[in-house]
């Protein structure tokens, strides 16, 4: 764990979301529980667990596209819910910045990638006169390896290929300096050659001093990538700490579970999955007691249907939430 | 040697379920034509997993389609020969063509999730199949897909609910179940798990190949994961800008690849154990289709290129026994590739 103050520090994080609510009933699902981590200056965090385990939620609520239910969200020690005026609300936004999934969709089709780039830029008081726009623009289009830069940025998205729009979204983030990038999934419909490309340019902004959110399903590329990891499953951050501490030495039946069920040359398709079995996802609401893996866990004992087990340290920064553990 | 007699020495005879001899697909479009399969031949044997692996645009699902014969204008089939059990597909007039779909070859399509009607129970999607390729009784339909249910582990009481009542495996598995229902010789699989979870993907993969087992059919299984596709498949092709470029036992395309693009895949996946270290994967950017240069298709990207790659254009050729390569680095012998020295690659 880094010794310097986090960026962005997250702690019993709490979200609800309204399900099957009409006049006369109300019923919310948790999309998170308890979800504490921070973000640090030059590291990145990976975010792994299957689709609807709160990876996304968590970075779209740090990005403030969602409010929080419970919990509290620090950025450099202050609330961010204090930043709600225009002027602040502003900054913080410049700082907080998100990549997606469909570099296709983040793009506007009917403007240039010229304009993409000068939106930020002026709106966030990057360039101070407009003569000084296209010079910028092409640094930053260099900068994320869109060479020739002036041949480019007058292009539209539909000319450029996936993994090229992708760069030009991180160039929006380039664009208005920001300290903070959650990228959610920014290589999962990118081409596998092209993947490693947009990969080593997110380790560049990193060793820059950006500090990175990672969320992805892909394991081998968040041990690429990232110093930290944390394992989502339905809404709870069952365990977290150093990557390859995590990875090589899982301690919660669900990361044992992924472990053996990521795609692995050295493995066969025959071999068994360990740590827990099929199962239905739960769907976990306000009321749910105990820990959500209990269903499917091969080592359930009485006390996972009662109570959700709190974190525990096992080995210097490897938290694991699991009696198995206590 | 011959495209055509390498790869049929891959097998006895007998034992060949599909034979794609020098298929070629293009595409009509306004600017041109373009070949988007080029020359592409291999076998799958009796109750083989053979897979093709390769970028998006590489030509993959088109070479799936025409095993079914699925393409419609602007996509038109060339040349070259699909021999299934002796029978030359691309010969086959409609009526023929309604016999081999679904009962001799059937088809899991990439959005399988997608591919159920949403607005029909799934009872009505299963004796739609049935009555329209047999002969049986709607109660005999309704009879068999409860046994097809079963086959993929989901409750046949469930076959009155819809697509959106159930998770996205499940409805995978449906999907699988559906591709069952009249005892296909060969399934073809275009990325049947690469929208779901990796635990769910395990877990249907397993039910697959425990099917396989069971009923004895072959699969044509594309992907892009190669780690998944090593782990799964008998025997690989990578396909590069709708070429083959390589095709080789499935435990020899990482340890030991035979042509430069396939070192390239292998390394655009990052490790799960040992050192970290800064991969590049492969430089550049896939081939325009519409600009085929003489030679390697291969050659811009190519850290080992030669004069000879710019000039000749290299056959896929048997470089081992059981595997074959298309590239001429093999010419006077088959070489280390992972060994060679890499030159810098411009652009």
């Amino acid at each position: 764990m880094s010794n310097n103050n986090p960026i962005i520090e997250v702690k019993n994080l709490v979200k609800d979301f309204p399900i099957n609510a009409n006049a006369l009933k109300k019923s919310h699902m948790r999309a998170l529980n308890d979800v504490s981590f921070n973000l640090y200056k030059g590291r990145a965090l990976a975010i792994v667990g299957e689709s609807g385990s709160g990876k996304s939620t968590s970075a779209k609520i740090i990005a403030k596209m969602y409010s929080r239910t419970a919990g509290m969200v620090k950025y450099h020690g202050r609330d961010i819910d204090e930043f709600n005026h225009k002027q602040s609300l502003m900054e913080y936004r410049e700082s907080v910045q998100m990549i997606f999934q469909d570099p296709f969709g983040s793009l506007n089709p009917t403007h240039t990638i010229f304009h993409h780039l000068a939106r930020p830029l002026l709106l966030h008081k990057k360039v101070t006169s407009k003569a000084d726009l296209p010079g910028r623009i092409y640094e930053l289009l260099e900068r994320v390896g869109l060479t020739p830069a002036k041949e480019t940025a007058e292009k539209f998205p539909h000319q450029l290929s996936g993994g090229q729009r992708q760069r030009v979204n991180i160039a929006r983030n380039l664009a208005v300096e920001a300290e903070i990038i959650l990228a959610d999934e920014p290589t999962s419909m990118l081409d596998v050659s092209i993947r490693l490309g947009v990969l080593n340019l997110m380790e560049d902004m990193k060793n820059d001093g950006i500090s990175m959110m990672y969320i992805t399903h892909d394991i081998a590329t968040a041990r690429y990538l990232a110093e930290d990891i944390g394992v989502m499953y339905v809404g709870h951050l069952v365990e977290w700490g150093e990557v390859d501490e995590v990875l090589q030495k899982p301690a919660h039946p669900y990361t044992q579970l992924l472990m053996s069920a990521v795609p692995n040359p050295e493995k066969s398709i025959h071999d068994n999955l360990e740590g827990g079995r099929k199962g239905e996802i739960p769907l976990w609401t306000p009321e749910s007691v105990g820990c959500p893996f209990s269903g499917r866990c091969l080592q359930v004992m009485d006390k996972c249907n009662q109570a959700l087990p709190e974190p525990k340290e096992i080995a210097p920064n490897h938290f694991v939430r699991c009696f198995l553990h206590e | 040697m011959s495209v055509n007699q390498a790869n049929a020495s891959v097998h006895d005879k007998t034992d060949i379920q599909l034979s794609v001899r020098n298929l070629c697909v293009d595409y009509i479009t306004s600017n041109g034509d373009v070949r988007a399969v080029s020359n592409v031949s291999f076998d799958i044997g009796r109750g083989e997993v053979f897979g093709l692996a390769g970028e998006s645009g590489c030509g993959k699902s088109t070479v799936a389609f025409s095993v079914c014969r699925l393409h419609k204008p602007p996509a038109f089939i060339s040349g070259g020969e699909i021999i299934f059990n002796g029978r030359d597909i691309l010969k086959f007039d409609d009526e023929q063509l309604r016999e081999y779909r679904w009962k001799e070859s059937a088809m899991v399509f990439q959005s399988a999730m997608n591919s159920l009607n949403p607005v029909l129970t799934l009872e009505e999607q299963f004796c739609d199949v049935l009555l329209a390729h047999t002969n049986m009784t709607r109660q005999e339909c309704i009879k068999r897909a409860g046994q097809l249910l079963e086959v993929v582990d989901i409750h046949p009481s469930r076959l009155s609910d819809y697509p959106h009542q159930f998770s996205g495996g499940m409805r995978q598995r449906l999907v699988i179940a559906i591709a069952l229902a009249l005892n296909a010789k060969l399934i073809i699989m275009d990325e049947p798990t690469t929208a779901l979870d990796v635990v769910v993907q395990r877990e249907i993969l397993q039910k697959i190949y425990q099917l396989k087992e069971e009923f004895g059919f072959s699969i044509l299984f594309i992907t892009h994961d190669i780690s998944l596709m090593v782990e799964f498949c008998d025997r690989i092709g990578i396909m590069y800008a709708g070429e083959l470029a390589e095709v080789a036992p499935a435990k020899n395309i990482l340890t030991k690849p035979n042509h430069p693009y396939t070192e390239g895949l292998g390394n655009a996946f990052p490790p799960l154990h040992g050192e970290k270290k800064r991969l590049v994967g492969i430089p550049g950017t896939p081939l325009n289709l519409f600009e085929v240069p003489v030679g390697c298709r291969f050659q811009a990207r190519c850290p080992y290129v030669k004069d000879i790659c710019r000039k000749e254009y290299c056959k896929l050729t048997e470089v081992a026994p059981g595997e074959f390569s298309a590239c001429h680095l093999h010419k006077d012998g088959i070489v280390d590739i992972i060994a060679l020295e890499k030159q810098p690659v411009q652009g």
